[in-house]
């Protein structure tokens, strides 16, 4: 959301300069992500008069214009020839003109130049060489600026900068909005809310806001002439406002109108769409002109769409609706998507003489809904969804109406439909100071607290309050003795404000975040924990890189096309994946149910980069199918892969470097298992590969099909050795490390799935405590970091069964 | 009388002849050749011994004491020459096996923990040493934890903020760690306090150079009688000066998540220029790292808790982009992208 500060400055009084303003709000909530100056460097383009317009001697395509450009005064006046790409000012016309020495936004200089043997003194500018919001075209016509006394300092003078004539001195403010301020500050009205409370604290006179009301007197015939409206689904539609206009004239709109809508980030159209898009703007309520002639039966109703009924929309796109969507229709077919956007069938053209103009409120979730189906992200949904003040409609109406009478010469018709069964009133909301203070730690009475809401415009009644019986008396917060409540009333544009700590909020913001003194919490000492097995993890990862390995993070995804590429058979349990329901590309489509796709395609990036030592580890999380696919949350388990591949270390000029074999990968196995306490035993596996799994190296075509296609030119470091990867991985929830030894102790009935080797742990496994080192006999192997160590304070799970994730994996919705 | 001033002679010969001999000796074992061939049984010296019958028995204890002083001169000889010899073999030894200390030794492979594990680390060891307990919770999560629970029904428009991953029914890939609090709430009601912190895996539907699909959050959430907003400055204060340096200093901003309220956004002073205003903080001297606030009456209610009895606040950090801070990177990606080039780097 774009603010211009100009327009602003209209409504309130800023006492700051804008990176001040900038700052504060930005330490009140409404993030100015930047605060901008689309104009800057834009100086010397002054306004002149075209006397003469011909034809360039030497093109069909060019002009040659000669412009007044100082008026004839005692010094003198100033013509400048001056050669134009497009020829559509007439002589009496005035034009922004560029003089040699004048600089337009971004700092482009313009210089005298010679355009097929003519001499050009300057240039006669368009709207978007002015930023004046048209989207730059070959053919877009010269700027003419209207003589009339729209303009904020008055009538255009020959001479006069154009800088102050069309106030292109503009800073404008991006906003961040989160999702709370966006229901009240994505107009331009709302952020002069907020700067008036920030700004009643240097001075009073700067908390009003001038409200850009439009008054309006109905001279035309009666509005039901012009429409009549049928709202059939209230719920969905709470309020319906039109207003008629009639004898309108469209057009382009004034160029101050058209400005503030480009410094707002929105292309001008015509007067009548723009004075819509204006007042959505300046009020933050979205309105929509149909035109009314255009309208069947001249009626407006409100309802769901029939199914099977279809819209183009003004984007030009066709919609197939149905009975979720609300519509704007007219007797016999839907002109718009409510609160989306409109139909085409009832646009506003260069023909259009009257026109219903809509403003209402629809419900937020039915919007939302209704334009993330259809992708529509229009300025209308986007203030829709977060809330429209249902009692700001009739107002935005009345500016419009007042503005169309302005700019584009209509004639408001008599009265004013408003279809508003329920209104909506105001929350009170009961606010207790002393639950204020004890929420922010701040130390503020009740007529402190009141003003700073009454900064905000909302209403604060101070109702001595008497213990109140039950609870809240007995609670600590609430001593015995008489306090004060707040009886706070919210305007309804602030939807967002729900309860006492939503009030807590606006008056710690206006108070400043930043007064408020920092404490640490006070209470009873409590010990930090860490559950047993994520420290042990943790140790074996820095035993990890002690050895010379380095931690890899991969992603959770792998592509399905993995298992084949792996020559997984096709009943192998690890196919079993979760699968994303709509996942970003089709190779992340996936949860990985095992580590080793992830580390062998880390390992083949590093191969790729010339890599030629890879030693890696990871230790991840996996994801198993749960057995009730949608009732329980897959299983995850945390795995530890390792991976070697290449030479056994980096090179030096006094050894010579071998290649790592299958036991060098066995001693890491090894070393990890004595590290953590754990007897292994390994034994080949079915099927029976030695004494390593050649599945994994030397991936020439075949088994690793796609990442051999890529490897293929660098997998060999050295001409004549093949490089091999050497590949371990925590397979089976059997061996589920570190955990419990009861279900490492057990020897897996089933052959390990991954084809090569396979890792157990026979007999005892567990040791406690640790033996004093003998004399006689080999010195026993102890450790001090015994198996008990992992299952400390845990329940040990019966043999052969899981052992249980920390958290439950059932669905629960309540406490 | 001439014959001892003959033996005389010939015993000054036999030891003269002895002093070269050993001098000419250059090795241990022509010294233990010579001793034999001057002080042996068959030696020089013995045989000169057996002249003393021809001397009259006066004479005889003279020449005794004159042999042995030849037969001790000897070997003081042999003694001194075995002694030099020795010493030039240790020099010529050390000479010979002298080590340039200058040459680069043989490497070790060192090994290297991924710098999102690092800082993973760093801020679980802040916060343990504060007293909070380390949480998990499933990296797959019901809707209703991720969102409901947290004040986000269907159709909120926080939403936006977080786009989902499904899995299957109402199941999807965690968007937060803060489904950890409902859950912690919940295992733990009513002990009080609470204090915990839950790092893990998150992801959302995002991917370019500051967004991943998947990365990693730290959530902290505490709950007690009495706590306040000043409490939850205080601990950030702390937790920024122990991640940043004692010289970072802490802003808080309001902001908006369903699940808190009042809400915070946390910036720290820019590590890169001190506050003064950097390409790093966009000039501003501040950099955004975490999102914080008083825990909302209803999601104490949904963990469980009387909100009229107790407060809390709650926060949560990226850590990538802590470790993005940290270590001055500025894509993201490379750290999922495991160039060991990089990694070898932390
Ligand atoms: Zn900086």
């Amino acid at each position: 959301m774009r603010v211009s500060l100009e327009w602003l400055s209209e409504m309130v009084t800023v006492p700051w300069p804008a990176e001040e303003l900038a700052e504060r709000l930005t330490m009140a909530g409404v993030k100015v992500e930047a605060v901008r100056r689309p104009f800057d460097g834009l100086s010397g383009v002054v306004v002149g008069r075209v006397e003469a317009m011909d034809r360039h001697p030497a093109s069909d395509a060019l002009w040659l214009a000669r412009v007044l450009v100082t008026e004839e005064t005692g010094t003198g006046a100033r013509r400048l020839t001056i050669v134009s790409g497009a020829g559509n000012p007439r002589p009496g016309d005035l034009v922004c003109v560029a003089p040699p020495g004048a600089v337009l936004p971004g700092g482009w200089r313009i210089d005298r130049q010679e355009i097929r043997g003519q001499v050009s003194e300057g240039m006669l500018l368009a709207a978007s060489e002015l930023l004046l919001g048209a989207k730059p075209r070959p053919d877009e016509e010269i700027l003419v600026v209207a003589p009339d006394a729209s303009y904020p300092g008055g009538p255009p003078r020959i001479g006069q900068d154009v800088v102050s004539l069309l106030e292109l001195d503009d800073v404008v403010f991006e906003l961040d909005l989160t999702p709370n301020y966006a229901v009240h500050c994505q107009s331009v009205f709302g952020v002069a809310m907020e700067v008036a409370a920030l700004a009643a604290e240097v001075d009073p006179a700067c908390g009003r806001v001038r409200k850009p009301v439009g008054e309006w007197a109905g001279e035309g015939p009666p509005v039901s002439e012009v429409a009549r409206v049928v709202v059939e689904e209230p719920e969905l539609c709470p309020r319906y406002v039109g207003c008629g206009v009639v004898e309108l004239k469209p057009g382009p709109a004034p160029l101050w109108l058209q400005r503030r809508l480009a410094a707002s980030g929105l292309r001008p159209i015509n007067n009548v769409v723009d004075v819509t898009n204006y007042v959505m703007l300046e009020w933050g309520q979205p309105l929509h002109a149909f035109d009314a002639a255009r309208l069947e039966d001249r009626t407006i109703v409100v309802r769901r769409a029939r199914p099977k009924e279809s819209l183009v929309t003004l984007d030009g796109v066709e919609r197939n609706l149905d009975e979720e969507v609300l519509v704007i229709a007219d007797a016999r077919r839907a002109v718009g998507i409510a609160g989306v956007m409109g139909g085409e069938n009832t646009e506003v053209s260069s023909a259009t003489r009257e026109v219903l103009l809509e403003a209402a409120h629809f419900d937020p979730r039915s919007v939302r809904r209704t334009s993330q189906r259809f992708g529509i992200r229009s300025e209308a949904a986007i203030r829709f969804e977060k809330w429209v003040d249902p009692n700001t409609t009739p107002v935005a109406a009345d500016r419009a109406v007042a503005l169309l009478r302005e700019v584009a010469g209509g004639v408001p018709a008599r009265g004013r439909i408003d279809c508003y069964p329920r209104p909506y009133e105001p929350r009170r909301i009961r606010v207790r100071p002393r639950r204020v203070n004890l929420l922010l730690g701040t130390d503020l009475d009740a007529t402190d607290q009141a003003n700073l809401l009454e900064r905000l415009h909302f209403e604060v009644d101070a109702v001595a309050a008497y213990p109140a019986p039950g609870r809240e008396a007995a609670t600590a917060a609430q001593p015995a003795d008489r306090e004060i409540d707040l009886w706070v009333t919210v305007p309804t544009r602030r939807q967002d404000v729900a309860g006492e700590a939503d009030v807590a909020e606006e008056i710690a913001r206006l108070y400043g975040y930043g007064r408020i003194a920092s404490t640490m919490p006070r209470g009873q000492l409590t010990r930090g924990h860490r559950r047993p097995v994520r420290q042990a993890a943790d140790q074996v990862r820095h035993h990890l890189a002690g050895l010379g390995l380095t931690e890899v993070v991969t992603y959770a995804f792998l592509h399905p096309g993995v298992f084949d590429r792996l020559r997984l058979p096709p009943d192998h349990p690890h196919r079993r994946a979760v699968r994303l329901r709509n996942p970003m590309t089709e190779d992340q489509s996936l949860l990985r149910p095992w580590l080793v796709p992830s580390v062998l395609e880390a390992a083949a990036a590093n191969v790729r980069r010339r890599a030629d030592s890879v030693r890696l580890f990871e230790l991840g999380t996996v994801h198993l199918p749960a057995g009730k696919e949608a009732e329980e949350l897959p299983r995850e388990e945390t795995r530890l892969a390792l991976l070697l591949w290449g030479y056994d270390g980096p090179p030096a000029w006094n050894r010579s470097r071998r290649e790592v074999d299958f036991y060098d990968l066995k001693g890491l196995v090894e070393e990890v298992l004595a590290f953590v306490g754990v007897d292994g035993a390994f034994a080949p596996a079915t099927p029976r590969i030695t004494p390593a799994g050649r599945r994994w190296s030397r991936p020439r075509g075949g088994p690793l099909d796609t990442w051999a296609r890529c490897t293929r030119r660098s997998w060999r470091p050295t001409a004549g050795t093949a490089g091999r990867t050497w590949l371990s991985c925590t397979s089976r929830p059997s061996w589920n490390w570190p955990g419990p030894c009861a279900s490492t102790c057990r020897r897996p009935a089933s052959p390990a799935p991954s084809g090569t080797w396979r890792c157990w742990c026979p007999g005892h496994c567990r040791r406690t405590g640790w033996r004093r080192p003998s004399a006689k006999g080999p010195a026993p192997s102890w450790t001090a970091w015994s198996c008990s160590t992992f299952t400390r304070g845990t329940r040990s799970p019966k043999a052969g069964a899981a052992w249980p994730t920390p958290w439950s994996t059932g669905r629960r919705t309540g406490p | 009388m001439t014959e001892l001033r003959e033996l005389e002679r010939a015993l000054s010969a036999v030891e003269a002849e002895a002093r070269s001999a050993v001098e000419a000796a250059a090795r241990p074992e022509e010294l233990e050749a010579l001793r034999l061939r001057y002080l042996g049984k068959k030696g020089r010296l013995t045989a000169l011994k057996r002249e003393v019958g021809r001397l009259p028995a006066e004479l005889r204890p003279e020449f005794g004491r004159m042999v042995n002083r030849a037969s001790a001169a000897i070997e003081a000889m042999l003694a001194s020459r075995l002694e030099a010899l020795a010493r030039d073999e240790t020099a010529r030894r050390l000479e010979a096996e002298r080590l340039d200390v200058t040459f680069p030794g043989r490497p070790w492979p060192r090994g290297h923990l991924h710098p999102v594990y690092q800082v993973w680390e760093a801020i679980e060891a802040i916060f343990v040493a504060m007293g909070f307990d380390v949480a998990e919770g499933p990296q797959v999560e019901w809707d209703d934890y991720n969102f409901v629970a947290l004040n986000i029904p269907k159709d909120h428009p926080a939403r936006d903020m977080q786009q989902s991953f499904y899995v299957a029914g109402e199941m999807l890939l965690r968007t937060q760690t803060s489904p950890v609090q409902i859950r912690y709430m919940r295992a733990r009601c009513p002990e009080l306090p609470i204090r915990m912190i839950a790092p893990g895996r998150v992801f959302r539907r995002d991917d370019d150079a500051t967004h991943s699909p998947m990365f990693h959050q730290v959530e902290g959430l505490v709950v007690d009688r009495g706590i306040s907003l000043g409490d939850l400055k205080g601990c950030l204060d702390l937790f920024a000066r122990e991640m940043f340096g004692a010289a970072a200093r802490t802003r808080f901003r309001p902001s908006y998540f369903p699940f808190t309220e009042p809400s915070a956004e946390v910036d720290v002073s820019c590590t890169v220029c001190g506050g003064t205003g950097c390409r790093t903080c966009g000039y501003s001297g501040w950099l955004e790292i975490l999102g914080a606030g008083m825990v909302h009456p209803q999601v104490l209610a949904n963990g469980g808790y009387d909100p009229e009895e107790v407060t809390g606040f709650a926060f949560g950090m990226g850590i990538e982009r802590i470790a993005m801070l940290r270590y001055g990177v500025d894509d993201l990606r490379l750290f999922f992208g495991n160039d060991l080039r990089f990694l070898e780097q932390f």
